[in-house]
């Protein structure tokens, strides 16, 4: 795959998370793409499959996350780089204003994985934590 | 003879022993028989609420006794956490102090530090309990390695 080609995948995956469009999701990403998001919060941790990478995504767009692309390039034939800058405000106030480096990582003609990088985590975690209600305890946690 | 707020609190931590293993190690305390019902109905308000401090997955305020029992069967579960060396004194008109070392029971589990809660009654029961703590990251990392949240969007609560 030529860096051209990569770039052109990332952006159709841009494209059907957009619409949310899960099939079109499925053509950009292997079946069990991870999507690691770091940080201590409530959407925090790795997304396994493409449902739970587009739930993650909807869950962002509902609470009105806006995500703009400063630079994105492919640094070689799998790897895709974005630069991108994130804003948001929850509802009690508190704002979301970060930087953020996306890793792309292709296998197969499809995504595998996509890593996040923060430039300010502390901050990060306090906009999810209001943004964002857990379950209680019995509900929100894994067997 | 112990402070009545005192005596409240030893009661609390006799019924969670009881209840779900959680304590001070020794095991079972005698005379707490039906510990849910009377942590329910003897020992915390029915709005009581726990503010558990940090940035993991039991962190943030658990409110109502089935969901601080919840909270405690998570930590006998997985940590075993012991508390010793309990000190509970009367604090201001209706509350009690406490502070006490924690540990694991597991071998596994490295954390340990010292905790101080404070409780606040009303009507003669916990109304409201905080815990303090001064290793709040290593807590954060140790939980978020034990306890893993369900997948998205099933961890999160309807709006």
């Amino acid at each position: 795959m030529a860096n051209t080609e990569a770039l052109a995948l990332v952006r159709k995956l841009d494209d059907a998370l957009a619409r949310g469009d899960l099939e079109a999701l499925r053509a950009q990403v292997a079946a069990g793409v991870e999507w690691a998001v770091p940080g201590r919060h409530p959407l925090a941790g790795t997304k396994c499959g493409p449902e739970e990478v587009a739930a993650y995504h909807r869950l962002l767009t509902k609470k009105g996350v806006r995500v703009e692309t400063v630079a994105l390039d492919a640094v070689d034939a799998g790897t895709v780089v974005r630069l991108q800058r994130a804003t948001g405000t929850a509802p009690d106030g508190v704002a979301l204003d970060s930087m953020e480096l996306l890793v792309y990582r292709i296998e197969g003609g499809k995504v595998a994985r996509v890593e996040a990088f923060i430039g300010d985590q502390h901050p990060v975690d306090l906009f999810y934590w209001a943004a964002f209600r857990l379950k209680r305890v019995s509900g929100c946690l894994a067997d | 003879m112990d402070h009545p707020n005192v005596v409240l609190v030893r009661k609390m931590w006799a019924c969670l022993a009881n209840l779900v293993g959680f304590g001070d190690g020794t095991g079972p305390v005698p005379g707490f028989e039906d510990p849910a019902r009377m942590l329910r109905d003897e020992v915390f308000t029915a709005d009581v609420k726990y503010h558990m401090p940090g940035h993991h997955p039991l962190s943030g305020v658990k409110e109502g006794a089935d969901e601080v029992i919840a909270f405690f069967r998570q930590l006998a579960l997985k940590v075993g956490l012991i508390q010793d060396a309990q000190q509970i004194y009367p604090f201001g008109e209706d509350g009690a102090v406490e502070i006490h070392r924690f540990y694991g029971a597991r071998p596994e589990v490295k954390l340990a530090g010292t905790n101080c809660f404070t409780y606040q009654l009303r009507g003669g029961r916990i109304a409201d309990i905080r815990v303090h703590n001064n290793i709040q990251p290593e807590i954060d990392n140790h939980f978020c390695s034990v306890w893993r949240y369900k997948p998205l969007p099933d961890r999160l609560a309807e709006d």
